[in-house]
C-alpha cells in the first residue's frame, strides 16, 4: 500500500513538477536566447547611429578638402599657407607628376618651417617607399585607397609613433597630387561634438586599434576582460578604429527572472496540490475501506453464528417441508451460503490483511473439488440460464486446499453470476501444464474493459461501468482469491480473449508442495 | 655718423612716434625694437628683434565686441563638496558680467559630456543661472569629449566680429578618451586656427598640470592653478575681465629678413620660419597687454658706419569694431659702427633680460621634459647649469627677475629626484613668485632671502595667471598686504603656462 502511495505522489506531484520545472528552464533558456539576440541587435543599432555620424564626418572632411584643393588649384603659396586657417588641416603637400614632393620640398632645407620637418619626419615612411604613386597597392581587404593612375582622389593612413594619421589627396589636371594632412584630435573633437547626446543601456566606445578608449557615451566603465556585445568596424579610411559596444550588468541579465519563476512556481504548485489532494483523498478512501472490512469483520464473527444455525434449521425443516416448501427452502439454503460465502470472503481477507491467512495444501483431485463446487453453483446459475461445462484432462493429483480451491472458484462464479448475466455458458478446464495445473475459468459474457484488467485483483476494486451498476458486492472476491492462489503456492490470473472473461488458476502439482506462505 | 645715428633715430621714431600720433584711436600699438641698435660692422653679429603689440586702454568707451563663451566645468566625482559648489558660484558670478548680446554655453563633463546650457543669448539669466546650480558631482572625468561640446556650442553663433573663449575647469586626470599632453597641444593648435581660446583652470594638487598647460597654450588661452576652491570666483572674474577687454584678434606678425640676415629662431612662442620669412599668429590682444615677438637674427659682417635693415615687419590685426584686417608696416635698422663699446652701450637691457629670461625658460622645458623621462641626473645638470648662467646674467643686467629665476633653478636641480609634478609647481610657483617681484618690488628682498636660503616662499592665496599686463591698471598686485588673489604677470604676456616649463604661446 505504501509503496503504491510514494508512487502515486510521484505521478502526481513529483513528475509534473519535475515536468513544469524542466519546461520553465527550456522556456527560460529560449528566452534568454532571444533576449540576447535582441540586446545584440540593439547595441548594433546603436553603433550605427554612431558610424553615420563618423561616416558623416568624414564624408564633410572629404568635401571640404575636396572644394579647399580646388580652390586652390595651382596656387603654391595659398597651398603653403592653408594650414595655418583650417582647424582639420595639420599639413598640406604637393606631388609633382614626376613623384618628387615638392611641397614641402625636402631639397631645400632652408625653406623648411618647424611644421613643414615635423611633416617630413612622419610622412618619411610613406616618401621613402616612394611617393603615393605606384607603389601603393590597391588593397581591398583594408580598404586603403591609393594613388594609382585612374584614381583621383582617396585617403591614406598611415602609422606614425603616437598613432593612425591621415592623408586626403586628389590628382590634379596635371597629373600632380595635393593633399592634406588631417588633424586627427581636431577630427575626433567633431565627431564627439556631432554625435547627440543619448540615453543608453550600456557603453559606446571608440576603441582604437591598440585598444585606447578613443571616445565614450555611457556611464558604465565595463572591467577590460569584459566582451564587448557588439563590435563594429568603422569605414575608411578609420578601418583600424572599432565601435564597440557593452551592455551594463543590471541590463544583462534577461528578461525578469523573477516573474518567470513566479508564474511556474505558481503552476507547480497548483499541480503539487491538486495531486496532494488526490493522494490524501485515496489515502483517506484505503482508511475508510479498512474500516469497514474491520466492522465487517467483527460483525461477520457475531453473524457466523446465527447463520449456521438457519443452515442447521433450513435442513431440519426440509424433512418437514413439501415439495413446495423445499422449493422455497432452496432459495433460503442458496441465499444463505451467499450470505456465508460473503462472511467467508470478509474474513479470509482479514486474516489475509493480517498476514494469518494459513492454509494447508495436501495432494488431492482437483477435478473431484471441482466438480463438487460446480454443483453448489450449477442451479444458481441455469437459473440465469448459465451454462457450466467441465474438461478435465488432468491425470495427477495436484496439490492444493480444498476449502480455499472451492472459495476461489465460488468467487469466480459469483463473478459470473454478478457481473455476467448476459453469458450463456462456462466453461472449466482442468489440465497439466509441465509442473503445474491450471484451472481456467471462462466465460462468454461481456468481459473486462481492457484497461482494467490490470486492477481487477485489487482489492475493493469494483469495476465501474453499467455493469457493475446495480450489483452488490464488496469488491474483495478476486483480491482474496488471488490471495488464496498465491497462499498454496499458486497464482491466479486474468488472461485477456476476445469475448468473456477468462481466469487461471494455476497449482502445483503433487512434486512440489509449498507449505510456505509468500508474502503478499 | 651722427647723422646715421639721426636717420636711424627718425626711423625708430617713425615706428614708434608717428602710428601713437597718426592711429590715435587705435587700440594697438606696434613697438619695434633691437636689442642692439648699434652692430659692429666689420663681424657678423647676433642681435634681437622684438615686434611687441600693446593693447591700449580706450580713453572713451567703445562697444566692446560680443562675447561667445563656453564654461566647461569638470564634474567628475572628485569635484563633489565645496569644489562644486564654488565652481558653481564662480559660474554665475562671472556670467552676471556679461550683457545681453553676449553668448554663452554651459557644457559638463564625467562620464561623457553634455550642454547643461547650449549656446544661448544672456537674455535668460535666470535659468541660465539655475541650470548651473543644479550640476552636481559624478562619474569619470572625459575633458576632451566636455572640450569638444564646447567647441561645437561656441560654433554654433560663431562670427568674425566675437571673442570666442572656453573656460575649463577640471581638478583631476583625464580617464576617458584622449588624454596625453601633446594630443591637447594639437587640439589647441586648432581650436586656436578656429578663433577659439581655451583658459584651463587647475583645481588642487591632482589635475593633470602639464596637459592643461599645453591646451592653454597652444590656444592662445590662459592657464591657472588654484590650490583652494574658494579663490575660483576671483579666477574667473578676473578671466572674464580679460574676455571683455579685448581690443584686437587675429593678430599676425611677418618678418621678413633681407638677403644676408638669417632669422634664426623666435623665442618662447611656436613661429614659422620658411626661408628668410618668419610668421607668427596671435589670437587675442586685451586693453593693457603687450605679446610681443623676439626673434634672433644672424646678421652679417659689413662695413662701418652704414645703416643695415634687419627685418621688414608687417603686422595686422583685427579691431572689434571693423571686419577687415588693419595693417602696419614698419622697418627694422641698425647702424653699423666700429666701436665695440658703443655697441655695447647701446644694447636695451629689458630686451636682454627677456632674451635671457626666455632662454632660461627653454632650458627649463628641457630639464623638466628629460625629469619626465626619467633621466633625472641630465636634468639636474641642465638646471644647475641654467641657474648659475642666469644668476650671472642677473647681476650682469641688474636684473632681480633673472637671479631669481636663477636660484629657482638651482633649487630645482638640487631637488630634482624625479618626483611628482607637485615638487614642480611649489618650484614653479616660486619662478612665478620671482617674476612677479619685478612689480613688486618692494617685497623683492624678503623673497629673494627666502629663496637664497633655500626655502620655499609660500603665499597664502598664491595663484598663477598669464596673460596679464603688467601695466594694466585693472590689476593691483599688491603681495606686502596677502589678498584673496594674488595675479602673477609674466612680460612674455602670451604665455599659456606657467614659467617653469613654459612662457611660449602661439
Amino acid at each position: 500500500m505504501r509503496s503504491r502511495l510514494v508512487i502515486l505522489l510521484l505521478a502526481l506531484v513529483v513528475l509534473p513538477l519535475g515536468l513544469i520545472g524542466w519546461l520553465g528552464r527550456l522556456f527560460w533558456q529560449r528566452e534568454s536566447a532571444d533576449w540576447q539576440l535582441r540586446q545584440k541587435a540593439l547595441a548594433m543599432q546603436e553603433l550605427q547611429v554612431r558610424q553615420q555620424s563618423l561616416n558623416d564626418v568624414i564624408h564633410s572632411m572629404e568635401v571640404r578638402s575636396h572644394d579647399l584643393l580646388n580652390s586652390i588649384g595651382s596656387d603654391q603659396a595659398a597651398l603653403r599657407n592653408a594650414s595655418s586657417k583650417q582647424p582639420l588641416i595639420r599639413a598640406a603637400f604637393l606631388v609633382e607628376k614626376s613623384g618628387k614632393l615638392k611641397i614641402p620640398d625636402p631639397g631645400r632645407p632652408d625653406l623648411l618651417s618647424d611644421d613643414d620637418r615635423g611633416f617630413l619626419q612622419r610622412t618619411d615612411s610613406i616618401w621613402s617607399r616612394g611617393t603615393l604613386l605606384g607603389a601603393q597597392r590597391q588593397d581591398e581587404t583594408s580598404g586603403q585607397c591609393n594613388a594609382q593612375a585612374g584614381t583621383t582622389h582617396g585617403w591614406h593612413t598611415w602609422y606614425h609613433q603616437d598613432g593612425p594619421h591621415w592623408l586626403y589627396w586628389q590628382r590634379n589636371l596635371d597629373e600632380s597630387i595635393t593633399g592634406f594632412e588631417i588633424e586627427r584630435m581636431a577630427f575626433l573633437s567633431r565627431l564627439v561634438g556631432s554625435l547627440k547626446p543619448a540615453d543608453i543601456s550600456g557603453t559606446a566606445r571608440l576603441v582604437s586599434a591598440d585598444g585606447e578608449i578613443l571616445m565614450q557615451q555611457g556611464s558604465f566603465h565595463p572591467e577590460s576582460d569584459i566582451p564587448a556585445l557588439a563590435t563594429l568596424p568603422c569605414a575608411v579610411p578609420m578601418q583600424h578604429w572599432h565601435w564597440k559596444f557593452f551592455a551594463a550588468p543590471d541590463s544583462v541579465q534577461g528578461p525578469d527572472g523573477r516573474s518567470y519563476l513566479l508564474g511556474f512556481s505558481g503552476i507547480g504548485a497548483l499541480f503539487a496540490s491538486v495531486g496532494l489532494l488526490l493522494c490524501f483523498s485515496y489515502q483517506r478512501e484505503l482508511r475508510e475501506a479498512s474500516q469497514r472490512v474491520s466492522f465487517v469483520n467483527q460483525v461477520s464473527h457475531e453473524l457466523k453464528t446465527p447463520l449456521t444455525n438457519i443452515r442447521l434449521y433450513v435442513d431440519l425443516a426440509r424433512e418437514s417441508a413439501g415439495v413446495e416448501g423445499n422449493s422455497l427452502l432452496d432459495v433460503v439454503e442458496e441465499e444463505t451460503s451467499r450470505l456465508s460465502r460473503m462472511i467467508h470472503n470478509v474474513l479470509t481477507f482479514a486474516r489475509h490483511e493480517k498476514k494469518t491467512l494459513d492454509l494447508h495444501p495436501m495432494a488431492g483431485d482437483l477435478g473431484a473439488v471441482v466438480g463438487r463446487a460446480v454443483e453448489i453453483w450449477r442451479p444458481l446459475l441455469a437459473r440465469k440460464n448459465i451454462a457450466i461445462t467441465i474438461e478435465n484432462t488432468l491425470k495427477q493429483p495436484a496439490c492444493f486446499d480444498a476449502d480455499a480451491v472451492e472459495q476461489i472458484l465460488g468467487n469466480m462464479l459469483s463473478n459470473v453470476e454478478k457481473y455476467a448475466a448476459s453469458a450463456t455458458q462456462v466453461e472449466i478446464k482442468i489440465c497439466a501444464q509441465q509442473d503445474r495445473v491450471e484451472l481456467w475459468v471462462q466465460d462468454d459474457g461481456p468481459g473486462i474493459p481492457k484497461q482494467e484488467l490490470l486492477h481487477v485483483f485489487d482489492a475493493f476494486y469494483r469495476s465501474r461501468n453499467d455493469l457493475t451498476e446495480g450489483v452488490s458486492g464488496t469488491g474483495l472476491g478476486l483480491s482474496i482469491a488471488r490471495a488464496l492462489a498465491a497462499a498454496q503456492g499458486g497464482s491466479l490470473d486474468v488472461v485477456e480473449i476476445e469475448r468473456g472473461a477468462c481466469f487461471v488458476l494455476s497449482l502445483p502439482l503433487l512434486e512440489t508442495t509449498s507449505n510456505a506462505i509468500p508474502a503478499a | 655718423m651722427k647723422t646715421q645715428f639721426l636717420l636711424f633715430i627718425l626711423c625708430l621714431g617713425g615706428l614708434l612716434a608717428v602710428p601713437a600720433s597718426a592711429w590715435a584711436a587705435e587700440p594697438v600699438e606696434v613697438r619695434v625694437e633691437l636689442a642692439h641698435p648699434k652692430i659692429p660692422a666689420q663681424k657678423q653679429y647676433k642681435t634681437y628683434l622684438k615686434v611687441g603689440l600693446v593693447g591700449l586702454v580706450q580713453k572713451e568707451k567703445l562697444a566692446r565686441p560680443p562675447v561667445n563663451v563656453a564654461i566647461v566645468l569638470d564634474r567628475s566625482g572628485s569635484m563633489s563638496g565645496p569644489k562644486i559648489e564654488h565652481a558653481r558660484q564662480a559660474a554665475v558670478e562671472a556670467l552676471q558680467r556679461l550683457g545681453g548680446d553676449d553668448i554663452v554655453a554651459v557644457v559638463t563633463f564625467d562620464d561623457g559630456a553634455e550642454s547643461v546650457v547650449p549656446a544661448t543669448k544672456m537674455t535668460n539669466r535666470d535659468d541660465i543661472v539655475a541650470a548651473i546650480q543644479k550640476i552636481t558631482p559624478r562619474g569619470r572625468t572625459a575633458l576632451f569629449a566636455g572640450l569638444s561640446r564646447a567647441a561645437e556650442e561656441l560654433r554654433k553663433f560663431k562670427t568674425p566680429q566675437m571673442v570666442n573663449r572656453i573656460v575649463l575647469l577640471s581638478d583631476g586626470i583625464a580617464n576617458v578618451g584622449p588624454s596625453s599632453a601633446d594630443e591637447m597641444g594639437r587640439y589647441g593648435v586648432s581650436l586656436a586656427k578656429e578663433s577659439i581660446s581655451v583658459t584651463t583652470i587647475g583645481l588642487g594638487l591632482d589635475y593633470n598640470e602639464k596637459l592643461l598647460a599645453q591646451l592653454a597654450q597652444h590656444s592662445d588661452g590662459n592657464h591657472a592653478f588654484i590650490k583652494e576652491p574658494g579663490e575660483l570666483a576671483a579666477v574667473f572674474t578676473e578671466e572674464f575681465g580679460d574676455i571683455l577687454s579685448v581690443v584686437a584678434q587675429e593678430m599676425q606678425v611677418k618678418i621678413t629678413c633681407p638677403e644676408g640676415v638669417r632669422p634664426v629662431r623666435v623665442l618662447g612662442r611656436d613661429a614659422s620660419i620658411r626661408g628668410d620669412t618668419v610668421e607668427v599668429a596671435m589670437n587675442q590682444l586685451r586693453a593693457g597687454q603687450e605679446k610681443y615677438v623676439l626673434l634672433e637674427v644672424d646678421v652679417p659682417a659689413g662695413t662701418g658706419s652704414t645703416s643695415q635693415l634687419i627685418g621688414d615687419v608687417e603686422v595686422s590685426y583685427r579691431r572689434n569694431d571693423a571686419s577687415a584686417p588693419k595693417q602696419v608696416i614698419a622697418h627694422s635698422l641698425a647702424t653699423r659702427v666700429n666701436d665695440d663699446r658703443a655697441v655695447e652701450s647701446s644694447a636695451s637691457t629689458p630686451i636682454l633680460v627677456e632674451v635671457a629670461k626666455q632662454i632660461g625658460v627653454e632650458k627649463q622645458m628641457i630639464a623638466v621634459k628629460l625629469t619626465d623621462e626619467g633621466k633625472t641626473k641630465e636634468a639636474e645638470k641642465i638646471f644647475l647649469d641654467n641657474a648659475s648662467t642666469l644668476q650671472m646674467l642677473g647681476q650682469k643686467y641688474r636684473s632681480p627677475d633673472l637671479y631669481i629665476q636663477g636660484n629657482a633653478n638651482m633649487t630645482l636641480g638640487n631637488n630634482n629626484a624625479g618626483g611628482s609634478w607637485q615638487a614642480y609647481r611649489n618650484a614653479g610657483q616660486i619662478l612665478a613668485n620671482g617674476t612677479m617681484t619685478q612689480n613688486t618690488s618692494s617685497n623683492f628682498d624678503s623673497n629673494f632671502n627666502a629663496l637664497n636660503s633655500g626655502q620655499a616662499v609660500n603665499v597664502p592665496g598664491l595663484e598663477t595667471m598669464f596673460n596679464r599686463p603688467s601695466q594694466s591698471p585693472e590689476l593691483n598686485i599688491k603681495l606686502g598686504q596677502p589678498p584673496a588673489t594674488i595675479i602673477m604677470s609674466m612680460p612674455q604676456s602670451s604665455s599659456g603656462t606657467i614659467i617653469l616649463k613654459s612662457s611660449g604661446g602661439r
